[in-house]
Formats: C-alpha cells, sequence, structure tokens
C-alpha cells in the first residue's frame, strides 16, 4: 500500500523525532494501562477472597418455612442458582453418629441434604441412600476414614419413654474443612426426610410433604445480591454474604468509573497531544506533500499518510506504554506493605487491559490524525514546484 | 498520430499577491514531442504561473485549449476533478526543480521508482540504465540530503524521465548550481530529454546557457502588471 510505505518511510527519515513521540505518547498510556492493572488487581483480589470459600457464595434461610416442589423447580430455573435442594426442619435433623469400629465414640451431627453438583463437595461422587460425607470436625471427632462403616441413632420421645431409629450407614468421604464448620453429614435427601419422618412419627402418611427449607448457593458470586432481593420479596428471610458481596461490587463499580474518568482525561490528552505532533508534522512537511501532489498522488493517499503515522506511533506508544506498565506493575507487587499477599498481585496488567489500551490508542489515534490528514489533503501541487 | 504533450490557447491566468494583480496570456503554445522549449524572462515576469498552468497545478481563468496528449484538461479544471489532473500529472510529466525537487524522505532509487508506479510503468532495468547514463548508478541507495547539488539535479532528471514521460517541466533547474555545471546539467536534461522523446518546458533566467543547450527561447513579454507568452506553434 503506498500510503503507508510514504508513511513509514517519512518516520524511518526522522528516528530520533519518532522515538520521541512513541515515548511520549507511551508516558500517557503507561499510567493508564498500569491504573486499569491495580483496578483489575484489588477487585479481582477482593473477588479471589470472597471466592475461594464457596460458602460465600450460599443463601440459607434461617426460619422453617413449607416449600412446594413448583417453588424449587421456578427457582433452579433461573440463571442465578448453581445449587438448590430442599432441606427438612433446622432445629430437628440431628442424630448421634459413632464409628462402628470405636464405639462409645459419639458426635452429634447436623443431617445436611447433598446432591451431585454440591459446591461444599468438590470431586466427591454421588453418594447412594446408605453412604454419608462426614464434616472434617466430625470426622476428627470420631477418627473417621473414608469407607468406615457408622450409625446414626435418631432419637424420638414417645409419651413418657424414647423410640430410636438406627441407620447403618458408610463413610463415603470426609469433606474439606471449610465445607462446614460444625459436626455433621451430608446425605442424600432421602436419609434427611426419613429422620423427619420418624421423628414426626409420618412413617405411614404417604402424602407428599412440604420441604421446611433449602441449600442455596448462587452461579456467581455477583448473582447473591440478587437472589437474596429475591427471595426476600417473597417474604423469605435469608443469610447469607450479600452485603459484602454488594460491597465489592459498588467498590468495582466504583473503582471503573474513577478509572473511566482518569482515562477520559488521559485519552484527551493523548489526542490533542498526539494531534498536535501530527498536525505540526504536516505543516512542516507541507511543500514535501506538495511535491507528492505534483507528482500525482491522489487525495487519499496523502490523507491517509499523517493516518498510518498516527497508528505507527499509537502502535508505537502502546508497546511501551505496556513495558513500563509492566516494569511499574512488577516493581508495585513487590513492594513490601502491597503485595504479593496469599500469592495475589495488586495490578494486574493482562491480555484485557494490553488490548484495550491498543485498540484504544489505534481509534484515539485515527481521531487525533483527522486535522492532520485534512491538511494533507488539502496540500497544493503548485507549492511542490516552488523548490526554493 | 501521437498527440502533443502540450497544447495551451488563450490562456489567461491572474495571480494575486499583496493587493495587487499580475495577469499572464498565454497566446498559444503548442509543444510536440522532443521538442525543447525554454521560457525566459526576468523575476516577476510570469514564469512561475506560466509552469503552474503548464503543470495542471493552478486553474486558468480562462483556457480556449488546454490539452495535456490528447486529455481535455480545462475540462478537468472545469469538473473540479483534482484527481484525475493528478493522474494526468503522473502519467505524462516529469520534473526537474531548483535544488532537484526530490521527496527528502525516499532515496534516489525510490524516488525515480515512486514516479514508475504512479504512471503504472514500473520498470527497474530502464531505471538502473538511465541512472548509468546520468552517471549516478551509484547513487541509487543514497537519500536526497547526502547528495551535492550537482547529484541531486541528476537525481532530478532521472526521476523526472524514469516513467518515460511525454513533457518535463522544469524550474530554474540551474538556479543553484556552479555556472559551469548548470550547462553540464541544461546539456544532460535536453539530451536524455531527445532520447526519450520527451518534451522540455525550461523556465529560467539564464537564456544564454539554455540556448547553447538547444532549447528554443521564448521571452516572456512583460507589460504593466501583466506578461504575455507570444505565440508558439510549430512551422
Amino acid at each position: 500500500m503506498r500510503s503507508l510505505h510514504l508513511a513509514l518511510a517519512d518516520l524511518r527519515r526522522e528516528p530520533a523525532f519518532t522515538l520521541c513521540s512513541v515515548l511520549a505518547l507511551a508516558a500517557v498510556i503507561a499510567p493508564l494501562i498500569l491504573l486499569a492493572g491495580l483496578r483489575a488487581g484489588v477487585i479481582a483480589g477482593l473477588k479471589d477472597d470472597l471466592s475461594a470459600s464457596p460458602r460465600t457464595r450460599e443463601i440459607a434461610n434461617i426460619q422453617n418455612l413449607a416449600l412446594d416442589p413448583a417453588w424449587f423447580e421456578a427457582l433452579a430455573a433461573r440463571p442465578e442458582t448453581g445449587f438448590l435442594i430442599p432441606r427438612t426442619r433446622l432445629l430437628a435433623a440431628t442424630g448421634s453418629l459413632e464409628a462402628a469400629a470405636r464405639p462409645g465414640r459419639i458426635a452429634t451431627v447436623e443431617i445436611l441434604p447433598t446432591a451431585p453438583g454440591d459446591p461444599l463437595l468438590p470431586g466427591i461422587p454421588a453418594a447412594t441412600d446408605s453412604q454419608i460425607i462426614v464434616t472434617a470436625a466430625a470426622a476428627q471427632r470420631l477418627a473417621l476414614r473414608p469407607g468406615d462403616a457408622l450409625r446414626l441413632r435418631i432419637i424420638r420421645r414417645v409419651g413418657e419413654g424414647r423410640e430410636v431409629l438406627a441407620l447403618d450407614l458408610t463413610t463415603l468421604a470426609i469433606a474439606p474443612a471449610g465445607a462446614f464448620d460444625r459436626d455433621a453429614i451430608f446425605a442424600p435427601p432421602a436419609l434427611g426426610r426419613r429422620v423427619q419422618d420418624f421423628l414426626d412419627d409420618r412413617t405411614a402418611d404417604t402424602t407428599p410433604r412440604r420441604a421446611e427449607g433449602f441449600r442455596l448457593h448462587a452461579r456467581r458470586l455477583e448473582d447473591v445480591p440478587t437472589l437474596v432481593a429475591l427471595l426476600q420479596s417473597q417474604g423469605i428471610e435469608t443469610r447469607s454474604r450479600a452485603d459484602e458481596v454488594a460491597a465489592l461490587l459498588a467498590l468495582d463499580r466504583n473503582l471503573t468509573a474513577g478509572f473511566a474518568v482518569i482515562a477520559l482525561v488521559g485519552g484527551t490528552g493523548f489526542i490533542l497531544g498526539l494531534g498536535a505532533a501530527l498536525w505540526a508534522s504536516t505543516a512542516r512537511k507541507r511543500r514535501t506533500l506538495s511535491l507528492l501532489r505534483l507528482m500525482g498522488l491522489d487525495r487519499t493517499t496523502l490523507t491517509l499518510i499523517p493516518i498510518w503515522q498516527g497508528l505507527a506511533y499509537a502502535l508505537g506508544g502502546s508497546l511501551a506504554g505496556t513495558a513500563l506498565a509492566l516494569a511499574a506493575a512488577e516493581a508495585v507487587n513487590r513492594l513490601p506493605l502491597l503485595g504479593p499477599n496469599d500469592g495475589q498481585n495488586l495490578a494486574r496488567i493482562g491480555a484485557p487491559e494490553f488490548g484495550a489500551a491498543l485498540a484504544l490508542s489505534l481509534l484515539a489515534a485515527t481521531l487525533a490524525a483527522t486535522a492532520a490528514a485534512q491538511r494533507a489533503a488539502s496540500a497544493d501541487p503548485a507549492e511542490g514546484l516552488r523548490d526554493e | 498520430m501521437t498527440e502533443a504533450p502540450l497544447v495551451l490557447e488563450g490562456v489567461v491566468a491572474t495571480r494575486r499577491a499583496g493587493g495587487a494583480a499580475f495577469t499572464l496570456t498565454i497566446e498559444a503554445l503548442r509543444l510536440e514531442a522532443g521538442s525543447l522549449v525554454a521560457v525566459t524572462g526576468a523575476s516577476g515576469t510570469g514564469k512561475s504561473t506560466l509552469l503552474d498552468i503548464a503543470a495542471l497545478a493552478r486553474r486558468p481563468d480562462n483556457a480556449t485549449v488546454m490539452a495535456i496528449c490528447g486529455t481535455d484538461a480545462a475540462a478537468l479544471w472545469a469538473r473540479g476533478a483534482k484527481d484525475a489532473l493528478a493522474t494526468l500529472r503522473a502519467r505524462h510529466f516529469g520534473y526537474v526543480l531548483q535544488t532537484g525537487g526530490l521527496v527528502p524522505f525516499l532515496s534516489v532509487g525510490a524516488n525515480a521508482a515512486l514516479a514508475q508506479d504512479l504512471a503504472g510503468r514500473r520498470d527497474a532495468a530502464h531505471l538502473v540504465a538511465l541512472a548509468g547514463t546520468l552517471g549516478i548508478d551509484d547513487l541509487l541507495a543514497r537519500m536526497p540530503a547526502s547528495l551535492s547539488v550537482g547529484q541531486r539535479q541528476r537525481a532530478a532528471i532521472l526521476r523526472a524521465l524514469a516513467h518515460r514521460p511525454a513533457l518535463v517541466l522544469a524550474d530554474e533547474p540551474t538556479a543553484s548550481v556552479h555556472p559551469d555545471m548548470a550547462a553540464t546539467i541544461l546539456a544532460l536534461l535536453a539530451d536524455q530529454a531527445r532520447q526519450a522523446g520527451a518534451a522540455v518546458l525550461l523556465a529560467t533566467h539564464d537564456a544564454p546557457a539554455a540556448r547553447a543547450a538547444g532549447f528554443h527561447e521564448v521571452p516572456l513579454q512583460p507589460g504593466p502588471a501583466s506578461s504575455r507568452l507570444p505565440a508558439l506553434l510549430p512551422a
């Protein structure tokens, strides 16, 4: 392409001027990339902290409810829902767990429903009706290992006496430490229902029961406030970390807005600075442009010369700016007061930051070159004849 | 029959500078292939205006006939078809200016190659052969700024003729060189143009040097605030 060839040949002839222009642009671009990296690093770090525990996405009901299957179907169908399973009454679902190999060592455990895909039990295969997953706390209390035989006893009072439901179970796995802090077992929903039916003496009652609660996990961190608000609108009080998540999202929005303002100011400076440099360059080379017009270059080719030069400056400025920003980010991440913190970098500059900087720089350069392009296009061939 | 490289008849161009107007009238000028014409006159007599008109760089106020190799340039001016005029210049014109008029960021070879590209007549062998004839084949990779004035003028002749134009426009090509060198440059230009079959329209102060190089002299006839180029038509 003739215009590109001429534009680059002109830049090559003045390497010092070209380098200065590129570095001037890099000086504008580098802080913007670093700021973008800091914003990404701060938000990502906080998100990582919150996302480290799947319980952050957990939403629990704090009162007993009466929820029918249609309610569960509707909630499960929402895009914000990551995991949903009915659960039994909150206080009633407890029992005494004893390891068959160590009689006398007993832990009082809560019975939590689980199903495939449970975010608290990643990588653990689905349990059958006689298999349970024991929390780390209960497993330690009973010195359990996967495969150990267990007996779960549920006691109910009948008049002055007591009746016991004894269930022989197997330890399928030990839950990860952060899954649940207290002594508990994760069991298929059928086991929980059987326990509650026994406690309520409904063993002969075949009418479908309504669930008294749920275990709900949002798909993403950002979905937690949405689901909490939805449940609240249905009169369901919940316990979650929605406030923390909402605060993080608000911080993200505020940092993004702040960054946008700084980027706007920086971008304006970029456009004005580059525009002025290209304008001055075009004015300085007006006679050469006129000579090219005299030799027969068309207006389009002349117009494209400063635009290509602007794009070349922007490309060079973006590359140099990214290199500067990466070096600055490395320095920031090595500062003892700032990071690295738990393996997280305070400033994160990746392909998105570089890609955005490059794309916006090229766009701004095209805009900045407009005035110079118009001036180039109006080059007068008669001026080219005056070689004095 | 080959069309004449340049035909101007009844052309009037007025130039305004500092409130004063200056009018150039070209009665009739017809340059056939291979003809060498030197327009002479003192400063301010309209030589530059004449070249501007001939180079399609300035729109005349009036033109009865204005044809470049058979193409009606007056009609293109009337239509404001400036890119079409640029194409005519690229195809049919070469230029030798006071200090060469080379594109400063292109090498000598690239300057000549650009002229060939713009004319649509890329011919590297012809370019190298012509450079050899002009004695600058070892300067093709050099940038114009690194050349002496004499070398630049040779390079300008190379660039002017590399694309086999019908007409070479030369504006004071020897004004910046030593008088001894001036004769050589003009002789070289005239000789190479003749060999290429190109007409040359030369504007110069130096009428004796032009005549010595074989140019037919046409003096501009100055008047009050005007100049007139008398009719120059082939016999």
